[in-house]
């Protein structure tokens, strides 16, 4: 057998295994659906945002707010009537579908986190996100882009961090000056056979060795896909599409040293979808874990929340991409049905999801129920209706097995190394 | 199939089996036959049971509550009834895999313990043979990779190509002649020497420095770190900046840049006192022992330390120092506040309590516990959870079982004390957390005022005050607060805070007790207690009140208490049948209503709390005590330097440490036992974990006692040694087995550089530091290494910003290899403008020995081949077909230049900004100091550079400096250069 032939046998076997799958199977659909995921990290408080929860007689205060408002209704989606969450709603609440009972089952945050981004509570399983972005944007530039978070890949795709997008210009034409782009270090030419010697040189380490190790078959495999040539060509679209540097979205400040750039994480989203080159990307606003000043602070981090969404929509729309946009804003748990001390929330098992897309059916809904005190009830999962015997509670994994099936992925080569064994099929989106 | 059989051949490869045990063991055939009863006295119940499993697995350990509870020795009938309790178990996990149920979990696999015994251990032996003669089925025999097969087929790198990892990484350079020439006779001796002489120097510093950071994450850019007036000359000299600042003597930007420097050297001190503890050769548990912290000259100030500095105007330079001026707030100590400086504030006095700061090493440095805040509810457990994780190797967070009940979480009966969900884990973090007693939200030392504690007001003051407006006893208020008692006696403490003072006419508050019911959730009352009964609260200054009769003669029916707030507390014992919430109810008046305080709450106000704190407490009542595994912190003024003792004394330190250090070498974290064994790579995944394990306990043992009759805990020894092992040494594998491949996923020296490692190679190698602006103002990252690596490129390239972004990007993307490819291009250009143009030939770095004018094939070839060797680590010839290609590369770019008609050097087009001390040597006065908005950095002197430039002779007739610079650019990007 040549090298050759039994790196490529060595790389496929790789490929079954879960924890390596070459970006190389199934076509690329970058003209598909475009996938957000919105994580409010810390635990935010759903009996604040999308199940509300008045105050009950002989019970301790829940919300503030309750004691002198009332819930909200706008179509068949109640909300709480703090933060931005009126406006947030009501311009949006026809592209919703608010899940509500999520056990997340822990109340700590790292098993939160991954429980509620990856579907089951250990570690091993990746993100929607990169299970999304590997399926349909197997050979684009940056398909996943995660500004923070949780962004485990098990493998089957890379994630890209842009911090600094005024520099997508010296990276996406990295052989011209950077204060002069007409003034080339190295000729077109010249960089053409640089560029042919250089790609030469990778295929070098498979034939000089017996067997790569894993790792090195992994790296080399990755280096050849990131120096693709092609993939330059992406990033010189993204870095075009890019604003001037006063037009780019700026980080927002608020108390206790909160910081918000989820207006730029949106706007450097919807470039990268409008220029192809990424489909899917983890958004990441953190705070909202208020064990302190829980009014205080959740409404200014509600408030960024739901303008960072607004503003991803928007800017979305305005760019061509908003018929395509599904988005997915959740977090680790919820917080206590109850203040403490410090007026703040501690942590509580139960949360939400919301999904937006536009122009379906199944929005302007909500699914999944809790009590009055923030308990989660037990489901028919077929009908998705409130049952008092049998039934199931809603777990992480019914959500995502469910976006899954909707965004065509399960039963995918990529999904099948990660299933979710004796799990109901909700039909969320039905 | 049996059961068993199916589950084995389910688990070929990975696990150990009975028949390879055996043999191992030797075992005769007489011992094959023995029960399980007897297996399990002979094997079972001394070394695994007694030994491991009692620590946790009994009524009154942590695991009461799993499925397996045992009983220690001192039972008489212990045998006996632990083997019965392995029978039970066995029949509940019959449908979650049965006996590989049990193994999995001795090896780690979703235990709460983590790996007690490992695979391929005699222990593991006895346990799978007794198990299967417990379940009374025959165990299938099959081939196996275990942790000593796992690397029989994968053949380790050179001792060159070690050497040279190793210099990169410790060293930031490769390795020179002689160094390599020491290794060359094949000595692991040698290799091992080698290695340890490459940790010294300022590379190496910097090592230690972004090791220790991408775990503690301290090197972070936000907070303020010393806003805590006990801190006497910091806030006094702040003060006086702040004051130059409004006089005009000096800048805002002066002020903050004075700012960033002593917070530059309060942030890294942790970082920097590890790097000082193993440059110096000092037992690696003085990192927690440490009786001092590292400060470099501003904040050995803002310490108020006498410390001794080489220079004192280099920020970088960190000592051992104190922090001698700690006033605890209290008696005597005066805070002057000048209006016009409203965000400044003079320590007049600093009062009476001075304070020996009690230094514990990492543990409490202000930089470590600003790291992890605290709050009301928190309680010191973030810090105690990341002690554990980074001096113990805990996750606790991972040591209970996964799923939880909701009823379970949403218990507000102090669950982490009493429910069994929460118990598991708080039974262990919560004393530690007690440990930390002394140090505030911020991490401040005995904060609150009176200088005795840092417990939060809400828990001293009780969490609910309720105003009390009734003015007599016919409009009695009755005042209910809920609260959660334990069955049995529990004492609840009253607080009342006084509504006013009035000193002129020496009139205050007053309120009246009646009585206090304890009422159960059906309205029972449970306990009940007439105030006029209990003895007066009484303060330094005497009786807080008195019993007094409504009447005015005849029996006392109530307690009129005037003193107020915390001087005064009525402690009240209750019984309660439960433990449960119940509603505490005070039937009570005052007064009356007045507003001289003129607060918010012109009325008196009771509290009702059941945490039972008392003036003096330095930690919660309702907590456990502070200690560590079992045992009580004897004394609370230094609970954490006590704490520090008795982590380093722990055998977990020594594995931790290897933990700590492992992804800084290997680039990625040590293999943790997968959870499901459903998962496709759960087999692989199982070998890997069982692998590294043993390997780490391999590596703590060595590093406990000193390896090869060395010192014990000297952390360059035990770099050395994880370079050495065969994890770092994998070089290929020549089968392709799928459990090892899977095994074998992380195995090998081979990643991507970290974006300072590669600046840093960059540096040493071509003499060209990318983005070299290294100025005083340079904080966040040491000096010296600053480039665009570490700065513009950092989080782009990979890196972390120990904020929001604190793992590292183990996968190259597109944007990362654009990274990759400015750098190649910005840096090539200006090599080749140097090393021809402006250094004389003994000066060139990588061009030494070859001219301009050497465009022939052999000359050109034998360089292309060295510098294979230097920049890719590949041994090649010059007759080779990599320095073929190299060189068809060269003569493509000449011929093309030359073609075009060019006959020198186009030195314009090379970047030569990016580098101030390009000039180094080479031109004198070329670098100026630029400033903006305060802050200061190097850069070129352009008006004398550009003419400069403009004057010299670029000649290049043959165009080989344009082909050098295309051809070291592509080497730049090569895999074999980007990569480790």
């Amino acid at each position: 057998m040549k090298r050759r032939t039994l790196l490529k046998g060595l790389l496929a076997a790789a490929a079954m295994a879960p924890g390596f799958r070459l970006p190389l199977v199934n076509a690329a659909d970058s003209s598909g659906k475009l996938f957000v995921f919105v994580q409010a990290d810390g635990g935010w408080d759903p009996t604040s945002f999308c199940d509300p929860k008045s105050n009950t007689r002989g019970e301790p205060v829940i919300n503030h707010w309750a004691q002198h408002d009332d819930v909200r209704q706008v179509g068949n989606i109640l909300y709480a009537p703090f933060a931005n969450n009126v406006s947030f709603f009501e311009k949006y609440y026809r592209r919703m579908l608010v899940i509500n009972g999520v056990d997340a089952q822990t109340n700590s945050h790292t098993v939160g986190i991954v429980h509620n981004w990856s579907g089951r509570n250990s570690e091993g399983y990746p993100t929607l996100s990169a299970l999304l972005a590997a399926h349909y944007a197997p050979n684009l530039p940056i398909p996943y882009l995660s500004f923070g978070g949780f962004s485990v890949t098990a493998g089957i795709t890379r994630f890209t961090r842009i911090d600094r997008p005024q520099l997508l210009r010296a990276i996406a034409d990295p052989s011209t000056h950077i204060w002069d782009p007409e003034l080339q270090i190295i000729g077109d030419e010249d960089w053409a056979s640089l560029e042919a010697y250089r790609a030469a040189a990778a295929e070098r380490p498979a034939a000089v060795s017996d067997l790569l190790l894993p790792a090195e078959a992994r790296h080399l495999e990755f280096y050849r896909s990131a120096f693709d040539p092609e993939g330059f060509e992406g990033l010189r679209r993204y870095s075009d599409a890019m604003p001037p540097e006063d037009q780019l979205e700026r980080e927002e400040l608020g108390p206790n040293n909160f910081r918000s750039s989820l207006r730029q994480q949106a706007q450097l989203t919807v470039l990268a979808f409008k220029t192809g080159v990424a489909v899917s990307a983890d958004l990441w606003l953190g705070g909202f874990d208020t064990h302190s000043n829980h009014d205080q602070d959740h409404e200014w981090l509600l408030g960024r929340l739901t303008a960072g969404v607004d503003y991803l929509w928007d800017y979305a729309e305005a760019h061509g991409v908003a018929d395509r946009m599904v988005v997915v804003m959740g977090s680790d748990f919820g917080r206590t049905n109850f203040y403490n001390g410090g007026n703040g929330k501690d942590h509580w098992p139960i949360g939400s999801y919301i999904v937006m897309e536009k122009n379906q059916s199944w929005t302007n809904q909500v699914v999944g129920e809790t009590d009055e005190l923030h308990f989660a009830y037990s489901i028919d999962w077929r009908t998705l209706r409130r049952v008092e015997t049998g039934g199931t509670i809603l777990y992480p994994k019914h959500i995502h097995k469910a976006l899954r099936s909707y965004l065509g992925i399960e039963g995918s080569s990529v999904t099948q190394p990660f299933p979710f064994h004796n799990t109901e099929d909700c039909p969320f989106f039905s | 199939m049996p059961r068993l059989q199916r589950l084995g051949i389910a688990l070929a490869g990975a696990l150990l089996v009975v028949a390879s045990i055996a043999t191992n063991m030797g075992t005769p055939r007489a011992e094959e036959e023995k029960s399980a009863e007897e297996i399990f006295q002979d094997r079972i119940s001394g070394p695994i049971v007694q030994t491991l499993c009692v620590k946790c697995h009994v009524h009154d350990g942590v695991s009461r509550y799993t499925r397996l509870v045992l009983v220690r020795a001192s039972n008489t009938n212990h045998e006996a009834l632990n083997l019965q309790s392995f029978k039970t178990l066995l029949e509940a996990v019959a449908d979650e895999g049965g006996i590989n149920y049990v193994l999995n979990k001795i090896q780690g696999v979703s235990h709460g313990g983590g790996p007690q015994v490992p695979a391929g251990s005699t222990n593991f032996a006895s346990m799978e043979w007794f198990l299967g003669q417990l379940a009374g089925e025959t165990v299938s025999v099959m081939a196996s990779l275990t942790p000593e097969t796992l690397f029989d087929t994968v053949r380790l790198a050179p001792d060159w190509k070690t050497l040279r990892r190793a210099a990169l990484i410790f060293a930031g350079r490769i390795p020179t002649d002689a160094e390599y020439a020491a290794v060359e006779g094949g000595d692991e001796a040698a290799l091992r020497a080698a290695i340890r002489g490459l940790m010294e120097g300022p590379e190496f510093h910097e090592f230690l420095i972004r090791g220790s950071n991408d775990r503690l994450l301290t090197a972070r850019g936000s907070g303020d770190l010393l806003n805590n007036p006990s801190l006497v000359d910091y806030t006094n000299e702040d003060y006086r900046h702040a004051l130059a600042v409004y006089e005009g003597s000096i800048t805002q930007q002066e002020h903050w840049r004075w700012e960033s420097l002593v917070d530059h050297g309060v942030r890294h001190a942790p970082l920097e006192l590890i790097a000082y503890v193993v440059e110096n050769d000092r037992p690696y548990t003085e990192i927690l022992t440490a009786d001092y912290v590292m400060a470099n000259p501003w904040a050995a100030k803002a310490y108020g330390a006498s410390t001794r500095f080489d220079d004192t105007t280099d920020h970088h330079e960190f000592r051992p120092s104190r922090i001698e001026k700690y006033y605890r707030q209290g008696e005597g100590f005066k805070v002057e506040q000048n209006p016009s400086l409203p965000t400044a504030i003079r320590i007049a006095d600093p009062g009476t309590l001075y304070t020996t700061y009690p230094h514990a090493g990492v543990l409490n440095t202000i930089s470590f516990l600003n790291r992890y805040p605290t709050t009301a509810t928190n309680r010191n457990r973030a810090r105690a959870r990341w002690t554990y994780y980074h001096f113990l190797g805990v996750d606790v967070e991972k040591s209970a079982s996964r799923t939880t009940d909701p009823v379970a979480l949403a218990d507000t009966n102090n669950p982490t004390m009493h429910n069994s969900n929460c118990t598991v884990c708080h039974t262990v973090l919560d004393p530690v957390a007690g440990a930390f007693q002394n140090y505030s939200e911020e991490g401040h030392y005995k904060f609150a005022w009176g200088g005795e504690d840092s417990l939060d007001e809400l828990y001293k003051r009780g969490a609910s005050h309720l105003a009390i407006e009734a003015e007599s006893w016919a409009q009695r208020d009755t005042l209910i607060w809920t609260v959660t008692l334990a069955a049995g006696v529990e004492t609840l403490r009253l607080l009342y805070t006084n509504h006013f003072w009035d000193e002129a006419a020496r009139e205050g508050g007053a309120v009246y007790l009646d009585r206090l019911d304890v009422v159960d959730a059906d309205g029972q009352v449970v306990a009940s207690q007439e105030f006029e009964n209990l003895p007066p609260p009484v303060s330094h200054w005497g009786n807080c009140g008195q019993a007094e009769s409504s009447s005015g003669g005849g029996s006392p029916d109530h307690f009129a208490l005037w003193g107020g707030y915390l001087d005064c507390p009525f402690y009240i014992d209750v019984e309660v049948p439960d433990t449960g919430a119940y509603d505490v109810e005070v039937v009570a008046w005052s007064n009356g209503r007045d507003e001289r305080y003129n607060s918010d709450v012109p009325f008196a106000e009771l509290a009702v709390e059941a945490n039972g704190y008392e003036p003096g407490d330095t930690w919660y009542r309702d907590m456990r005590i502070p200690g560590f595994d079992g045992t009580a912190a004897p004394d609370s003024d230094n609970s954490v330097q006590w704490l520090a003792d008795q982590i380093v004394a722990d055998d977990r330190f020594a594995e931790a440490t290897v933990k700590f250090w492992w992804p800084a070498i290997m680039g990625s974290e040590v293999a943790e036992f997968p959870e499901e064994s459903s998962d496709a790579d759960f087999e692989g995944r199982l070998l890997a974990a069982n692998a590294q394990d043993a390997e780490v306990v391999r590596l703590a043992d060595g590093f406990r006692r000193g390896f090869d009759g060395g010192a014990a805990y000297n952390l360059k020894d035990l770099l050395t040694e994880i370079v050495l092992s065969k994890w770092f040494r994998a070089d290929a594998v020549t089968d392709d087995d799928a459990v090892r491949r899977t095994a074998l996923h992380d195995a090998g020296a081979r990643r991507p550089l970290t974006p300072e490692e590669l600046g840093r190679k960059t540096a040493a190698l071509t003499g060209v530091q990318w983005g070299r602006r290294n100025g005083v103002d340079q904080l966040f990252y040491t000096g010296p290494w600053l480039n665009a690596f570490t700065d513009s490129y950092r989080v782009l390239y990979g890196g972390i910003d120990s904020e929001g972004v604190t793992k590292r990007a183990a996968d190259l993307t597109s944007v990362m290899a654009g990274v990759a490819k400015r750098h190649a291009v910005e840096v090539a250009c200006p090599v080749v403008l140097r090393d021809f143009f402006l250094v004389p030939d003994t000066q060139r770095r990588l061009f030494a020995g070859i001219s301009l004018t050497d465009s022939g094939g052999a000359a050109v070839k034998t360089k292309l081949a060295e510098l294979h060797d230097k920049l890719l680590g590949v041994r090649v010839k010059a007759d080779s077909a990599e320095v073929a290609a190299a060189y068809q590369l060269f003569v493509e770019v000449s011929t093309r230049s030359k073609g075009a008609g060019r006959t020198t050097f186009e030195w314009w087009r090379c970047s030569r900004g990016h580098d101030h001390l390009l000039l180094d040597g080479v031109l004198d006065n070329a670098v100026v100091q630029q400033e903006n908005a305060g802050w200061r950095w190097n850069d070129f002197d352009w008006d004398r550079v550009n003419p400069f430039f403009e004057g010299l002779d670029y000649a290049d007739p043959d165009q080989t400096a344009r082909a050098w610079v295309v051809v070291l650019t592509a080497m730049l990007m090569d895999y074999r250069y980007l990569y480790l």
